[in-house]
């Protein structure tokens, strides 16, 4: 059982301050600096979790960030609960509640223990299996309800997290002894310097083995006092990208790094040895053992037996002993190895040792573990057996890893330009080579950043000692032998993959859940590859390992969504709006009234209030929103021939006309009203959504064709105003010095002038009613132009469902409404915009390939019948058009119209129920067959 | 104006905004007595023999575009508006109704760090950068004043008053 030691010297605990917490409903106390798992330890408390598919209990392994089963579900006074929280690396705080995660009436009288005694029904693949046939749904439930970890809170408080973007000449990632001397060595050759490390402090390994502490912390403190340094602890790499654009994860934020140059220093992750049992709680790496003692001062039991394959696993024994902590055994795996066991007096030294299985005791913790031969009675097993690369974020920046027979361990052998490794990632072990490794690759990522052409560094790693078993993995017939302890998959289970056909690592891993887990395959990819070659009687030479992906660990969603930007804009009267009570919709990123709400009345009657004010007197409706270009130039003219299927070149001054833009294939993309100023200079329109595209199409067409012309996007920087309705003519009369009569200011003319003391453009539209006029002034005068129409007697503004439902009344349809991805002008009843005898404009010659072929659907008008003016709510748009048996359309448009008193609309029909007067049949949202017609559109001629 | 111990962001007082762009703007400034920018992408006082902490600027966007920002009558602006309305070919009217706010203080590169992935604390004296600053596409330059670095941006005014109030946010965090 684990407990708390005396002072260890460099203990990362604050003895003075002790913090009181909750762990499954019952009190503990840590020290401030402690970790949930550490402060758990040293009470004494060795279950911290159940595994996820089989509930057995687990307690510390890796104590590295990489354990999935100590999570923690943790409310702290402050906040909610929060879900998955890592016990190994969280702090601890005064207050904090705990409760494992996975677990069904609590960790201790878990009841989805009982689930192991099915595992002979649970084989490797029994998700994929269980999913077949009638039994489908049922197993989802089952499963769906047993999985998962942790608890959302539908209620927790939304934190926004800020981010930043970073910059430097060369991004280190790990520091310990390679990434101090990489970082050091880069500054003193001028680069500014970012160094990083997920631990809380820097030193790596060196901050749990003791080894060269002195000179390490020599490292720190000139990394410290270097002004072209910036050392980041508690923070960790999540993924690195194209560039090398790094996204760091911060304690408190995410930031977005690009660098000059990135060196990966992140060493090693300690393999675990495979045989049975090795999940009990007590169990655990030789690394984790140290990292506990030397950071929490804390011992792993009272009689500690080791499985060793390498020279860490002696110093570890060392390490324990000179801590008081007794040491039972050192089992090493390895034939005739004994050098290593100088100064460990008494304690047992076996070699050639084949670990059977470890055995529980009666609270499910370790008791002793049998090796072939013998029982060592133990209360804690730590395994020293070898090492796998950190190099998940090396792959990810598209290194070339090779396996290294001599070494056991993959190896960077190709490194895109920009990317380094340095240390014990680059199998470089030693101190000496380690810091030298360090220095070399920190010039030559210097030198790159800034610049200097570098050829692509092969490492050469050290020779001779070897770090790693080969093949520590020792199957059981009674199974429990974990590759996995995430997704608990076993040797058996991976065998069985590979006897199914998985037989690939990539297929292996996706049939068996390998690697899938919280860990990412952290402790399991090798071995994995391993026991897959070994099946295949192959090497791992012959292999590669799984694609690491980002992230690198789990990042927390808050950070993902940091601050929550939505960026959106407002019409130069949007304050107006506000104080008119306006309900508010997003339209292309714009925020538009809906309709002004009217005290005591629904929002059918205010809109329905809205349109007759239209219809009987006038009203006002803001259009900024749309898009608005200007185009100057000799080939004015002509390029809008090109880009829009009418002709403009023959447009006289003063006269606008519609326009309409297809794309290659002939489908309709956009539409809007040009208007031509003067001869080399035209102002249009685009709608709302499409303004950026539209205005890059134009740019990018004349980047092609050069014609003389220039281009300018005032969208933003014009407010617009429709004034519409049979007063409209009247009321803006009062307010400009523009002759509106009908003959001097016609049906499509535009005109330029003064409205409201403003410069404007006014142009007569029709989109809404017969008379309307649509005024353009500049943004800071939209205010004042607004004030003045609002001002006039009878006015009342409408926003964009009236306004809906008064186009569809005139039968005027909407791009990408009315129209979609299929749709060419014919189809749309837009043929009449169409001029095709002219030279060239875009989508002309498919829209030839669509004539010769023939319609396929036509946008028709409809109305309900008498009889079904009660069924009209129940149509929405995109309900379907029945047709004997099949689907013969679709809704775009309906609305209730006020003025006509009945419900109207527009759909896409089969060409066949096209003609006015065809019965056509809608099925409603609620299923019920609605009885329509077809009639001619528009719906209302005048008004 | 909003502020915190080391950091403010100010909107500056009603200015005029115009542009110009064509084959023939540079051409035309010149002819108004109005500096042009040497580069793309680089700014200068408006006059000749203004301070370089001038409030009159005008930049160079790419090659044939400039962004004119003048204070009081603005008579630059207005002398340019009236050579194009008499038909000055070549050049032609960019209307310029752009927000503008104006960042500094200490912790300014920090804001900046938070919203934009240009590296901002490093812009050369007398760029322009045009980039996007959280989903915004703006106009920056940096002006060494008295009250040390500042960093003026601009953008279209219908995101002005998002632009500001989250910048306002940070400045004050």
């Amino acid at each position: 059982m684990m407990y708390r030691l005396p002072q260890v010297a460099g203990e990362w605990i604050d003895r003075s301050r002790t913090l009181s917490f909750e762990f499954e409903g019952r009190p503990f106390q840590g020290f401030a600096g402690d970790t949930i798992s550490s402060a758990l330890a040293a009470a004494g408390e060795m279950t911290l979790g159940r595994s996820f598919k089989y509930h057995r209990p687990r307690g510390i392994f890796s104590f590295a960030n990489h354990d999935a089963n100590n999570l923690f579900q943790v409310a702290r006074p402050s906040s909610g609960w929060v879900p998955n929280v890592r016990g190994d690396v969280t702090e601890l705080a005064a207050g904090m509640r705990a409760t494992a995660v996975n677990t069904i009436g609590g960790l201790a009288r878990d009841r989805g223990r009982f689930i192991e005694w099915l595992a002979p029904f649970l084989p490797v693949g029994f998700y994929y299996k269980a999913f077949h046939g009638r039994n489908f749904p049922r197993w989802e439930q089952r499963i769906r309800a047993f999985s998962g970890l942790g608890r959302i809170a539908a209620d927790a408080r939304r934190e926004r997290t800020p981010k930043r973007y970073a910059f430097c000449d060369v991004l280190v990632i790990g520091a310990g002894v390679s990434g101090l001397a990489t970082a050091l060595s880069a500054a003193d050759a001028g680069a500014r310097v970012l160094l990083v490390d997920e631990n809380a402090r820097a030193g790596g390994c060196a901050s749990w083995t003791g080894a060269a502490s002195g000179e390490v912390d020599a490292l720190i403190r000139r990394v410290a006092d270097h002004p072209d340094i910036e050392l980041l602890p508690g923070t960790y790499a999540a993924g690195i990208y194209a560039d090398r654009w790094v996204a760091l994860v911060e304690p408190s934020r995410m930031a977005k790094v690009r660098a000059g140059a990135v060196v990966f220093a992140m060493g090693v992750i300690e393999q675990p040895a495979v045989f049975r049992n090795n999940d009990l709680p007590g169990v655990l790496l030789g690394s984790a053992a140290q990292r506990l003692l030397r950071r929490y001062a804390i011992a792993p039991g009272k009689r500690v037996a080791i499985l060793a394959a390498n020279r860490e696993g002696y110093e570890l024994a060392r390490d324990l002993r000179a801590h008081q902590v007794h040491v039972a055994a050192v089992l090493d795996l390895r034939e005739g190895a004994g050098g290593d066991a100088d100064g460990l007096g008494d304690v047992r030294c076996v070699t050639g040792v084949v670990p059977e299985a470890a055995i529980a005791g009666s609270k499910g913790v370790v008791r002793a573990l049998r090796v072939r031969g013998a029982t060592i009675e133990c209360d804690a097993v730590l395994m020293s057996v070898g090492f796998a690369p950190a190099a998940g974020l090396l792959s990810q920046a598209g290194a070339l890893m090779q396996y290294d027979k001599a070494l056991q361990q993959h190896l960077p052998v190709k490194l895109p330009p920009g990317i380094f490794a340095a240390g014990r990632v680059n199998g470089t072990y030693d101190y000496a080579a380690r810091c030298q490794d360090g220095r070399d690759v920190g010039a030559e990522a210097a030198a790159y950043a800034r610049g200097g052409l570098v050829g692509t560094r092969v490492p050469r790693p050290e020779t001779a000692r070897q770090v790693s078993h080969p093949y520590p993995v020792f199957p059981h017939p009674s199974a429990r032998d974990f590759v996995d302890l995430d997704e608990d998959v076993q040797v058996k289970d991976l065998l069985g993959s590979a006897q199914e056909g998985f037989d690939s690592t990539e297929l292996m891993k996706r049939f068996s859940t390998l690697g899938m887990g919280p860990s990412q395959g952290k402790h399991s990819n090798l071995h994995g590859a391993r026991i897959l070659m070994r099946s295949r009687e192959s090497t791992l030479a012959d292999t590669a390992l799984t694609t690491q992906r980002p992230f690198y660990h789990p990042v927390p969603l808050k950070h993902l969504a940091g601050m929550g930007f939505h960026a959106h804009r407002h019409s130069g009267v949007h304050d107006r709006h506000v104080s008119l009570d306006a309900r508010f919709m997003t339209v292309g990123g714009w925020q538009r009234p809906e309709y002004y709400q009217a005290s005591g009345q629904s929002r059918e009657d205010c809109i329905a209030a809205e349109v007759r004010a239209v219809r009987e007197h006038v009203g006002l409706i803001d259009v900024s929103t749309l898009g608005k270009i200007e185009i100057f130039g000799p080939d004015a003219g002509a390029f809008l021939d090109r880009i829009y299927t009418g002709s403009f070149s023959d447009l006289r001054v003063g006269m606008t006309r519609y326009g309409l833009l297809l794309d290659e294939s002939g489908i309709v993309r956009d539409d809007g009203v040009i208007a031509r100023l003067a001869d080399q200079h035209f102002y249009f329109t685009t709608t709302t959504s499409g303004a950026a595209n539209v205005y890059r199409e134009l740019l990018l067409w004349n980047a092609r064709w050069r014609m003389d012309c220039a281009f300018v996007n005032a969208t933003g920087h014009r407010a617009a105003f429709n004034l519409a309705g049979p007063k409209s003519r009247e009321l803006l009369q009062a307010l400009t010095d523009i002759d509106l009569s009908e003959t001097a200011f016609p049906f499509l003319g535009v005109r330029e002038g003064g409205v409201a003391g403003v410069e404007a453009r006014v142009l007569r539209a029709g989109f809404v009613s017969s008379l309307g006029f649509e005024i353009h002034v500049p943004y800071r005068s939209a205010g004042q132009v607004w004030d003045a129409l609002m001002k006039a007697s009878g006015v009342r503004a409408f926003g964009v469902e009236a306004q809906r439902v008064l186009r569809l009344e005139k039968g005027h349809a909407i791009v990408a409404q009315d129209t979609d991805n299929l749709t060419n002008p014919f189809e749309a009843g837009m043929g009449w915009a169409v001029r095709m005898q002219k030279p060239f404009f875009i989508g002309q010659r498919s829209l030839r390939i669509h004539v010769r072929r023939g319609a396929r659907q036509k946008l028709i008008g409809f109305e309900l019948a008498p009889d079904q003016v009660a069924s009209g709510a129940a149509i929405r748009e995109s309900n379907l058009l029945i047709h004997l048996g099949g689907i013969a359309g679709r809704v775009t448009s309906v609305a209730q119209s006020p003025t006509l008193g009945r419900t109207i609309g527009l759909a896409m029909a089969a060409p066949n129920l096209a003609a006015p007067g065809t019965p056509i049949v809608i099925r409603a949202s609620d299923g019920r067959l609605v009885s329509a017609r077809v009639v001619r559109t528009p719906f209302l001629e005048a008004g | 104006m909003s502020s915190s111990a080391d950091a403010w962001l100010r909107v500056p007082e009603a200015r005029r905004r115009f542009g110009v762009k064509g084959s023939r703007a540079a051409a035309l400034l010149e002819q108004l007595g109005l500096i042009v920018p040497a580069t793309p992408n680089s700014w200068s006082p408006l006059r000749a023999g203004d301070r370089d902490d001038s409030r009159n600027v005008i930049g160079r966007l790419g090659t044939t575009e400039f962004f004119i920002e003048e204070g009081g009558d603005a008579p630059g602006i207005t002398g340019l508006e009236k050579r194009i309305r008499e038909g000055a070919s070549g050049a032609y009217p960019v209307l310029r109704e752009d927000a503008g706010v104006v960042l500094g203080g200490p912790r300014a590169r920090d804001v900046l760090a938070q919203v934009c992935n240009v590296n901002l604390a490093v812009l050369p004296p007398r760029a322009v950068v045009m980039t996007l600053m959280i989903g915004v596409s703006v106009l920056v330059m940096a002006q060494e004043t008295d009250e040390g670095r500042v960093y003026r941006i601009w953008c279209d005014p219908s995101f002005g008053s998002y632009l500001q109030s989250e910048l306002e946010q940070m400045v004050n965090q």
